[in-house]
């Protein structure tokens, strides 16, 4: 975006520094990619998880570190593997044989941000395991329940074309995620600048915390509190309209979804430095939300990715 | 086309719609009969309103009978232009009762147009103008109306909807005008009519009748309306030789005076142009009759028409429209030097044992003056002496009515005199007709024409003298001068003078004026006035075919405007202020050839701008984000600011 | 504007319908996605027009006869009107977009919805639009800018592809005297499904043998149900110990009971009279297996379909059901 609407910001100021500030450390270890990285920040912002599906050596890795980095508080990285069970994610329930007690051991998912590598590699019981607890913010373990830490931020990444004993995560839980989306090969430029630059690795230990979870929890209440305009809205609803009327889709987007596109849109919005929302920030967000939510009909041939375009494309801004 | 149940508001609407297109049919007829209709409509309204079904067929069947056998009796018979209106308005008064779908509305509505249309072959006044429009405004915005609830719309009862519909029946009704206007001049008119009308279809109305019998003509004198206009090729004469020549009555059978069974002979004679020879255009009102006011003596008339043994003008069909027709008269020529037997014998018939007294009186006169100019000096000097009154209150009178007026009323207007006269003339065996028309006008100060109004209508006499034939003798000028030389409206008593304010004498005045342009350009406007009017144009001589190929030449122009009026690309439309700047700098942008997508957000669209036109992007950057502030954000403090800017942004090509 | 010869054709004649349908499909493209423009779009009076142009006719007779023009006039006026309503019914087609048609599939003698999503690009509203297709109506309206989805019932009756028939896009905006209306296919085919059948026998148990099962990735694990701790008088076997060593301390596998088999769904064991039959007895068992979450195995002649038990699956089975010769 070469233009942006006056950055007066009058509330919040200090927390739109330190915002200022983690994007700004994201976006020099992730070179190039600001859109991906403030599409991981609105997911962060509007209290969602985040779905990276893309080749292996891209950066989701390095994007997700350094964004746990940058966040502060707890991280947590788990490189699922086949034969993982659930337990290995959620903790288990130790019987001490000395006090005659069952102790709770927490798994990796007690932390703020959980980097969920590889995550269709783990069998579906893993999967759900995960997933139930991303949507639940709880664990029950052997009749337990434990809470999870705030605020809790997954990133998972998935990679779409080594299927071989791998089980790609099935639709019905995709939209556990609140967005879904790719890096993608580097431009030209960015990738002269990788080969001449000292490794990612390395840059990546130099990144500092620049939030922690009390920051991030007054970020996600300064984006909730955006402001959206009934234009905006009104093209919320005609894009939602417009995938529920869809020929080629099975169902269109539930009020829920709607809802997590305001949240998001408002997130994108305060990544952008904006004091409202723009139809931009819809648009923006739109085609990571929508699809992996969406059922084309199998006869219909169609991909929801394009279908989600074709509706943008046919929808007037107001 | 389906049966919906028609709801309140379309159905109102074309209640609307037929009763004002049925006022002036209503005002006409009988009382009880409009009363009915209007009942009729009011039931309907109420039944929209609570849901009621329609009655059974065989209380609309009996009511509707029961309206046509009452109309049948009241008007006497089927026959006649007000009787065919009436049922028409019966008729569609009956099919308000079971106007239950919406193909019903329709008809009614579309049939108001009809309704209007026929009220012209009434009059065609100019007020009427207003009656047009108002009554097919309304008509279409039931239309409209209607077409809204067959596409569906369901909440009829919205604010908006009315308002809506009125603006688009406007438009569409505007928009009709050029295409009317187009046809209403270039249509070819026809020169002669397509088929006859039956004289019986012709049921009078205002306007001079065929006979006279003292009493007939005095609501004709309450009646301010224009009967005809002249315009004169020169001075118009002077007030006492403005004599309109109507039917010329010859037969009288003790009550009433008629014309004889040769009054529709052609003449015979050959009025020549003299010196004194007027050239003057009528400009007549349709009266439904045939005659044609002349001033005496008629040397030739329009073609179409014929000039009867006793001068008359008479066109070959009634006239139902507004005739323009020029004429010559020779008021120096002398009718009949000779007076054949038949003419003299008919001039000289009077009824047995009708008006004794007067008889005698005239036995007495002739006995005293045996030179016909000398009795008819002492009658008229009598009159003047005597104690004889000019009123419009006049008694009807009885078997003998010369003798009731002569010697114990002593008061009437015009046609007793002129009947009184002619019966003493009779008897004294001096030969006589009595002449019926119009006397004077008023002569329209600032413009050049003579407004001739139905109280204007008179009725004098002629009396043949060896040596200077037929002669005019008016007895009324004798008693009241006044009526002669001021007209009619100076001997009018009673509470009308004091509606006869000067000003709004003026005012009246100043309609008649406007009122004679419109029977000049638009009533007026037939096969010659085409024909004239194309000329001016440069065009001249234009078969028929020719001009039906101008005007379908100038339709399909006209239409192409209007289509590109309507066809145009709307505008989006914006409500506010900095919507509107918005979109019109958009527009001109458009005009460089960026056009923004509608999927484009307002930043996009800007990038484009700067890509393509460097020299004005970064200005329209920051006046697209102005306009995101104002319109997507909370803020509305830029807006004026944002007003001037984008007025003053003007993108040219780089 | 172009103005159809004919609006009504005679549906026995079917030579020219041929030849109409071929005349009709040169003047544009027909199916979706398209633009109306004016070589698609035909207009003709409706009826209520050929009686308002009776009653000008008549209005326009005995003006020119009496030579009344302010009867000329508003006869002239009327004319005017219905110039001007032929161009806004023209309008009101003008660009309009049928962007897509489509229809989710139905069993056979259920109504499939036929979904026209139409747009409308321009500034301007569009009221009293109406879609007409197989003899059902449906009337909508476009605001500026506006998208509709236009649902029109399908009646089906057998299984297999149901092409649409040729749909109108029609309006008699804005006093009803003229109809401007638009051809167009529904670009897909509707699926029709077998229908079920009522009382379909019992699900053939037992069925599946070797051939049935061709999924080799089933894996080990997937008869675990969970971990936990150990306990005392956990057998040996039950020991996880990989999980052991990753945690650190002893864990236990909580086995419940295995899946039950897999069904095999052959054509040839369904029962029934005719094909028909039988087809309609394996859409039933496919529908109560999916129902049951058991996986199944289809099997059609020489094609075999699963095992699965997904819906995607489910629509597969069904998809080859209904186009099974």
């Amino acid at each position: 975006m070469s233009s942006r609407p006056d950055p007066a910001h009058t509330v919040g100021a200090d927390l739109r520094a330190d915002l200022e500030r983690a994007l700004a450390s994201v976006n020099a270890v992730i070179v190039d990619k600001a859109e991906v990285v403030e599409l991981a920040f609105s997911a962060l912002l509007a209290g969602g998880h985040l779905l990276i599906e893309d080749l292996p050596g891209v950066g989701k890795t390095t994007l997700a570190q350094a964004l746990s980095l940058v966040l502060g508080g707890s991280w947590q990285r788990v490189q699922f593997t086949n034969d993982m069970l659930p337990a290995d994610i959620l903790g288990v329930s130790i019987f001490r044989r000395q006090d005659e007690q069952f102790e709770f051991r927490p798994g990796p998912v007690f932390a703020n941000v959980i980097l969920a590598d590889e995550i269709n590699r783990a069998s579906p019981r893993t999967q759900s395991a995960l997933l139930e607890a991303m949507a639940e913010g709880q664990v029950t373990v052997d009749g337990q329940t434990h809470s999870l830490p705030q605020p809790f931020f997954v990133i998972a990444t998935q990679n779409p074309l080594d299927l071989a004993g791998t089980y790609p995560l099935p639709d019905s839980q995709l939209d556990r995620f609140l967005l879904r989306t790719s890096i993608g090969y580097p431009s030209a430029l960015e990738e002269r600048r990788l080969l001449v630059e000292p490794d990612r690795r390395r840059m990546l230990q130099t990144l500092q915390p620049e939030l922690d979870e009390h920051r991030v929890i007054g970020l996600i209440e300064l984006a909730a509190g955006l402001h959206v305009a009934e234009p905006v809205l009104d093209y919320i609803q005609t894009l939602v309209q417009a995938t529920r009327s869809h020929a080629g889709l099975r169902a269109g987007l539930s009020p829920r979804a709607a809802l997590a596109l305001i949240r998001t849109a408002r997130a994108h919005a305060l990544v952008r430095r904006q004091d409202f929302c723009l139809p931009e920030n819809v648009k923006q967000i739109f085609p990571h939300l929508a699809p992996h939510r969406l059922q084309p009909l199998p006869e219909s041939g169609l991909d929801s990715r394009a279908v989600v375009a074709e509706i943008i494309e046919h929808t007037p801004v107001p | 086309m389906n049966s919906h149940q028609a709801p309140l508001r379309p159905v109102a609407w074309t209640i609307a719609a037929f009763i004002i297109a049925a006022l002036p049919h209503l005002a006409a007829m009988p009382a009880w009969l409009a009363a009915g209709i209007v009942a009729a409509c009011g039931w309907r309204l109420a039944a929209a309103w609570r849901h009621w079904s329609p009655p059974p067929a065989i209380l609309r069947l009996a009511l509707t009978g029961l309206a046509i056998t009452l109309i049948v009796l009241a008007f006497g018979g089927l026959w006649g232009r007000r009787t065919a209106t009436a049922l028409l308005c019966v008729m569609l008064a009956a099919k308000m009762m079971e106007m239950f779908t919406l193909r019903d509305l329709r008809l009614v509505a579309s049939v108001s147009f009809f309704l209007i249309a026929t009220q012209f072959l009434f009059s065609e006044r100019l007020l009427y103008l207003g009656y047009l429009a108002v009554g097919s405004l309304v008509a279409t915005i039931a239309l409209v109306r209607i077409q809204n609830v067959e596409a569906g719309e369901t909440d009829s009862a919205a604010p908006g909807a009315e308002v809506q519909a009125i603006g688009s029946a406007a438009t569409l009704l505007l928009m009709s005008v050029p295409v009317a206007l187009t046809l209403f001049f270039l249509f070819p008119r026809l020169a002669q009519p397509l088929w006859g009308l039956p004289d019986q279809v012709m049921d009078g109305r205002s306007g001079l009748s065929d006979d006279m019998s003292p009493g007939s003509i005095s609501n004709l004198f309450l009646d301010d309306s224009p009967a005809f206009r002249v315009e004169f090729d020169g001075p118009p004469p002077p007030v006492d030789q403005r004599y309109w020549r109507g039917p010329v009555l010859w037969d009288f059978d003790g009550t009433t005076w008629t014309r004889p069974f040769f009054s529709d002979t052609p003449s015979r004679q050959f009025v020549p142009e003299g010196d004194a020879s007027l050239t003057y255009t009528v400009q007549l009102e349709p009266h439904e009759r045939r005659w044609l006011f002349t001033l005496d003596y008629p040397v030739r008339g329009p073609e179409q028409a014929l000039i009867t043994v006793d001068h008359q003008l008479l066109s070959r069909h009634p006239v139902t429209a507004l005739t323009r027709y020029e004429l010559v008269s020779n008021p120096e020529f002398i009718d009949m030097p000779d007076l054949p037997e038949g003419a003299r014998a008919a001039a000289l018939r009077l009824p047995e044992g009708r008006n004794p007294r007067s008889l005698a009186l005239a036995e007495e006169l002739r006995a005293r003056h045996p030179d016909h100019r000398d009795l008819i000096a002492a009658v008229l000097s009598w009159f003047r002496t005597e104690e004889y009154f000019y009123t419009l209150s006049a008694s009807p009178l009885g078997r003998h009515g010369a003798d009731e007026f002569l010697f114990d009323l002593r008061a009437g207007y015009c046609e007793y005199y002129a009947s009184a006269f002619a019966i003493l003339m009779r008897a004294a065996g001096i030969p006589t007709r009595v002449v019926t028309g119009y006397q004077g006008g008023l002569w329209q100060a600032g413009s050049d024409y003579l407004l001739v109004r139905q109280s204007d209508a008179h009725a004098w006499t002629e009396v043949w003298l060896e040596g200077s034939g037929w002669t005019r003798v008016d007895p009324t000028a004798a008693v009241s001068p006044d009526r002669i030389e001021q007209g009619a409206r100076s001997v009018i008593d009673g509470p009308r003078h004091r509606l006869d304010l000067d000003w709004l004498q003026t005012l009246r005045n100043r309609y008649d004026r406007l009122q004679h342009m419109w029977n000049r350009w638009v009533l007026g406007f037939d096969h010659d006035r085409q024909r004239q009017f194309l000329q001016k144009l440069g065009l001249p001589d234009l078969s028929t075919e020719r001009i039906a190929a101008l005007m379908l030449l100038v339709l399909t122009l006209v239409t192409g405007l209007v289509s590109l009026f309507l066809l145009r690309r709307a505008r989006p439309r914006s409500t506010g202020a900095v919507d509107r700047a918005w979109h019109a700098m958009l527009r001109r942008l458009q005009r460089r050839g960026l056009r923004k997508r509608l999927e484009e957000t307002p930043l996009e669209f800007a990038a484009r701008v700067e890509a393509a036109l460097p020299a004005h992007g970064g200005a329209f950057r920051r006046l697209a984000a102005t306009y995101c502030r104002i319109h997507y954000g909370d803020q509305a403090e830029h807006e004026a600011d944002f007003i001037d800017q984008a007025k003053g942004f003007t993108p040219r090509r780089a | 504007m172009a103005t159809a010869d004919s609006a009504r054709l005679g549906a026995d004649q079917r030579a020219p319908r041929r030849w109409f349908d071929r005349w009709i499909a040169r003047r544009g493209p027909m199916r979706p996605p398209l633009t109306l423009r004016y070589r698609q779009i035909f207009i003709l009076p409706t009826r209520f027009g050929w009686l308002l142009g009776l009653l000008m006719f008549a209005m326009l007779m005995g003006s020119l006869n009496f030579n009344n023009n302010l009867g000329l006039l508003t006869t002239f006026i009327v004319a005017g009107l219905a110039s001007n309503s032929m161009l806004i019914a023209y309008r009101n087609l003008d660009r309009l977009q049928i962007q897509r048609s489509g229809a989710a599939p139905v069993f056979a003698g259920q109504t499939a919805q036929l979904l026209i999503s139409l747009a409308n690009p321009g500034g301007r509203a569009r009221a009293g639009l109406e879609i007409a297709c197989a003899e059902r109506r449906q009337t909508f309206a476009l605001p500026p800018g506006g998208f509709a989805e236009v649902a029109v019932a399908l009646t089906t009756h057998h299984r297999g592809w149901l092409q649409p028939p040729r749909c109108r896009v029609q309006t008699r905006q804005p006093i009803g005297l003229f109809q401007a209306w638009s051809w167009f296919w529904p670009e897909r085919p509707v699926l029709v499904w077998p229908q079920p059948a009522d009382h379909p026998p019992a699900l053939p148990e037992g069925g599946a043998d070797q051939d049935g099962r061709q999924d080799q990735r089933q894996p080990d694990g997937d008869e675990f149900f969970s971990l936990r701790g150990w306990r005392e008088g956990d057998p040996l076997h039950r020991v996880a110990w990989k999980a052991s060593q990753r945690h650190n301390t002893l864990l236990a596998r909580d086995l419940r009971q295995p899946r039950s088999r897999q069904l095999l769904l052959d054509l040839e064991q369904a029962p029934g009279r005719d094909l028909e039959e039988k087809i309609r007895v394996l859409t039933a068992w496919v529908l109560t297996a999916h129902r049951q979450h058991r996986a199944w195995t289809l099997r059609l002649g020489p094609d075999t379909i699963g095992p699965g038990s997904d819906e995607a699956h489910l629509h597969n089975c069904l998809k080859a059901l209904a186009l099974f010769p």
